[in-house]
């Protein structure tokens, strides 16, 4: 058995009904779009902590208006931020699809993504119970009784169980910065399989904690470009220094294709194949070959049966460092041939930052939202790009074409190459 | 679809390393594994208690001195048992054939013990004391990230994070993807709740048992049951098709018959829970008659082992309670890997007719009407066994397994 031949041939058919869409810039889904195609960076110095002291300081944070959430000053309390980040985007989503009463609860389901899950919380109990670290040990510490919802995050995709009266499978997927678009694959076979009529899948991650920000300085991942923040995150671009650091959510409502088109709910777009694999190299590194992402896209498609020329648009993960971007373009490249010199490709990552296990459900969304709108939105700040990435990354601009297949591409710590088919509906 | 069976387990458990250790210790012994929980300089808050750690693990035996400081210690945990499990499925340490053999390994706490230092590296000494590795070591994904590194394993990969049921999730998961096509699956649980912030955290959560006779400690579906002791360890299992079992000439421990899971949180006060485990028979093609053994998950809450065991009264009252096991009321509550850990102990009961006992005092009074194994009983004749896994949300998972192979020794 090859690289290639672990799928099973038929597509999934699962239809993307819902969106909702909490991520830096302007509020929810159409405000999500209007960010995205616009071509300007959204980043900026960080305000979720004070970051003197720490090597990059810019990040895509959220501007949430928790007064319009709709949760009570008990439930702020004690909720970690990626999960009001995830209630905020499911009820949006949930809206979006319209769904009929009369589900019954244990046929819909949530499989939610997340690389760092509470890490804010736990910071925030280390931070009082400490002293914010001064004191020796914790020993007399009057310990939050939520605590243990924050160092086993699965809690998060119960909240948006219960928010949304699911009592279907409830999965926390985490595979790092893939979490996201593996929460999607993981619903859509649920519902594929018939475990599921319905499922609420996507991403949710609030990394913009001293913590997460001091565990990139210190491989040096993220970018210490911090005198113009609009211009730290430039993927593809031989002057790029690294990732941004961002915080978002997205979910997506899944139904079978058929249900879909039953009660006459207009689909975004369908979620034809995915595939992972893991590259067995290096926890953080990157092979400048591109084979095991390769592989994933090359399973993805075959179980989409589309052919690598169908694709009309490639959402890459595109983070903004030299080993991603190079690695990535010889993936495309191994996976697509000549036509990967034909195809746009983008990254919204300079626009947007990157929120690790919520960015691959958020690409999965602003793809759908492409394949609806028939517009390409641009990598921002690519200016002049390196010389090993010589694909048409879409600059700038954004681009009005008709969008029939989109690929979306995405690459974790831990070695995790995923990648999605999606087409329209 | 195509038949799918278990040809390699690993297991780390407070009895030690192996599951032959764990099943020796079940069924040669009637005592509890508990210890009194050891408290570190300065924890006067958590000085009381009980717990259940693995004892003598050494990582410099198990893994490089390099991995080693890269790690935490439940990935420690989880490369040592996927060693474990290769060896026993006779499958090279090195993949030859590096996509077709996929991991799923669950996790419900990640690196937390390495964080911790790390939390403190940092607001002690500031952000540039922080540990290089602690951006891949925290992660609920380093064991499957290490073990793919470790063993060359370059095909499918899935990480749910969670407690027992989460496990049993990426187990079926593995199953669909071997039927799919890959070639061989590594899944599992794997933690460590040695750290006194998890332990704490359990704790003030209301879950854990403060009792401090290890005898009289952990009583799931009695009338003093108040709480139970986290555990860690977890079991690793190798899964393949049958077909490629039988290729390689590998004797499976069992097979896999159908699973489900589903949301039922605590007072829900519906059906959610049976439904689930009905899936899981229906999954299985499994009437509820031919359950031979029901490995219970049993968390020694009295809401929860209630719902429990209304579920499983609704399930198998009519067709006569098979026994009920709680071997885990002995050796603590496992978190992710919970599931496959009663998974293995029930395929192993199955093949040698001998059930471990889920208490080691017998003059407990059960409050229910099931049929649950007090102390060890022998020459029981089994095939079949259903594995029930909750946590502390509500999340459940239900998965029937089989064995009809010659009986074997665990290893």
């Amino acid at each position: 058995m090859n690289a290639t031949s672990q799928v099973v041939r038929q597509p999934l058919d699962v239809a993307i009904t819902g969106l909702g869409v909490v991520a830096p810039g302007r509020p929810g889904r159409e405000g999500f779009w209007e960010t995205i195609i616009s071509g300007r960076s959204v980043v900026r110095t960080i305000t979720l902590f004070d970051p003197t002291g720490f090597r990059s300081q810019v990040a895509g944070e959220c501007d949430l208006d928790l007064a319009s959430l709709g949760l009570s000053l008990a439930d702020l309390r004690r909720l970690d931020r990626a999960a009001v980040l995830a209630l905020t985007a499911a009820r949006e989503a949930m809206a979006d699809a319209a769904l009929p009463t009369g589900i019954p609860r244990r046929r819909v389901g949530v499989v939610l993504g997340s690389a760092v899950g509470c890490a804010s919380s736990l910071e925030r109990e280390f931070r009082l119970a400490t002293d914010d670290g001064r004191r020796p040990d914790i020993a007399d510490c009057a310990f939050n009784r939520d605590m243990w919802e924050y160092v086993a995050p699965v809690g998060i995709a119960a909240e948006v169980a219960n928010a949304v009266g699911a009592r279907g499978v409830v999965r926390l997927v985490s595979d790092g910065c893939t979490s996201g678009l593996d929460a999607i694959a993981t619903g859509a076979r649920l519902v594929r399989s018939g475990q599921a009529d319905v499922v609420i899948a996507g991403g949710a991650d609030a990394p913009v904690t001293p913590i997460v920000a001091a565990s990139f300085d210190a491989i040096h991942a993220t970018t210490p470009a911090n005198a113009e923040p609009s211009a730290a995150s430039r993927p593809f671009d031989r002057d790029r220094r690294g990732f941004v650091l961002a915080e978002g959510s997205a979910m997506v409502v899944l139904e079978s294709a058929e249900r879909a088109k039953q009660r006459g709910a207009p689909a975004y777009c369908l979620v034809q194949g995915a595939a992972t694999r893991m590259n067995a190299f290096h926890m953080t590194g990157l092979r400048e070959d591109g084979a095991e992402l390769s592989a994933a896209i090359t399973a993805a498609l075959e179980e989409a049966d589309v052919a690598a020329s169908e694709v009309s648009y490639v959402n890459a993960h595109g983070s903004g460092t030299v080993k991603n971007d190079r690695h990535e373009t010889s993936a495309i490249k191994r996976a697509l041939g000549r036509h990967a010199y034909t195809v746009p490709i983008s990254s919204i990552k300079s626009t947007i930052g990157h929120s690790l296990g919520a960015i691959g459900a958020i690409e999965i969304a602003a793809s759908a939202l492409a394949i609806r709108r028939g517009v390409v939105p641009p990598t921002a700040n690519l200016d002049h790009p390196d010389q090993f990435c010589d694909l048409d990354y879409v600059p700038q601009l954004a681009r009005s074409t008709h969008l029939s297949r989109v690929l979306s591409t995405a690459s974790g710590f831990g070695g995790f190459q995923s990648a999605m088919v999606l087409a329209e509906a | 679809m195509g038949e799918v069976v278990i040809t390699g387990a690993g297991t780390l458990s407070p009895a030690g390393i192996g599951a032959s250790a764990l099943w020796s210790a079940l069924t040669e012994f009637d005592r509890s594994l508990f210890t009194p929980r050891r408290a570190a300089p300065g924890d006067r808050v958590w000085d009381a208690g009980l717990e259940a750690r693995v004892p003598r693990f050494e990582p410099a035996r198990w893994i490089e001195a390099r991995l080693a400081l890269q790690t935490d210690i439940a990935t420690q945990y989880a490369l040592c048992a996927t060693s474990l499990a290769l060896a026993q499925a006779g499958i090279d340490s090195r993949c030859a054939q590096p996509f077709e053999t996929g991991v799923f390994i669950a996790s419900a706490a990640g690196g937390f013990e390495f964080t911790l230092a790390e939390f403190g590296n940092l607001w002690r000494k500031g952000a540039r004391a922080v540990s290089v590795y602690e951006s891949f070591a925290w992660f609920y994904a380093a064991h499957n990230g290490q073990a793919s590194i470790r063993h060359g394993v370059k095909g499918d990969g899935l990480t749910f994070v969670g407690e027992s049921p989460a496990g049993l999730d990426g187990l079926a998961a593995a199953v669909s993807a071997i039927q799919a096509g890959l070639g061989r699956a590594i899944c599992g649980g794997m933690d460590a709740c040695r750290d006194p912030w998890s332990w704490q955290a359990l704790v003030q959560s209301g879950l854990v048992t403060r009792r401090e006779n290890p005898d009289r400690a952990y009583l799931p579906f009695t009338t003093d049951a108040a709480g139970f002791i986290p555990a860690d360890g977890g079991t690793i299992l190798v899964l393949e098709s049958a077909e490629g079992a039988a290729a390689r000439g590998v004797e499976p421990l069992g097979s896999i018959k159908g699973h489900a899971s589903g949301f039922s949180p605590f007072g829900s006060n519906d059906d959610s829970l049976s439904d689930i485990i009905r899936s899981a028979l229906e999954a299985a093609r499994t009437p509820a008659c031919e359950i031979d053994l029901i490995m219970a998950d049993g968390q020694a809450n009295p809401i929860a082992d209630d719902a429990e065991t209304d579920a499983l009264s609704s399930l198998f009252g009519r067709s006569g309670h098979p026994p009920v096991a709680c071997p885990k009321a002995r050796f603590g509550r496992m978190l992710s890997g919970g599931g496959t850990t009663d998974l293995l102990l029930g395929l192993l009961s199955a093949r040698t007719g001998v059930i471990p006992g889920t208490y080691s005092d017998t003059d407990l009074s059960s409050r229910t009407d099931l049929a649950i194994v007090r102390r060890t009983t022998r020459g029981r004749r089994l095939r079949t066994v259903l594995v029930l896994a909750r946590d502390s949300h509500g999340l459940a998972s239900a998965l029937v397994a089989t064995t009809n192979q010659p009986r074997r020794r665990p290893t």
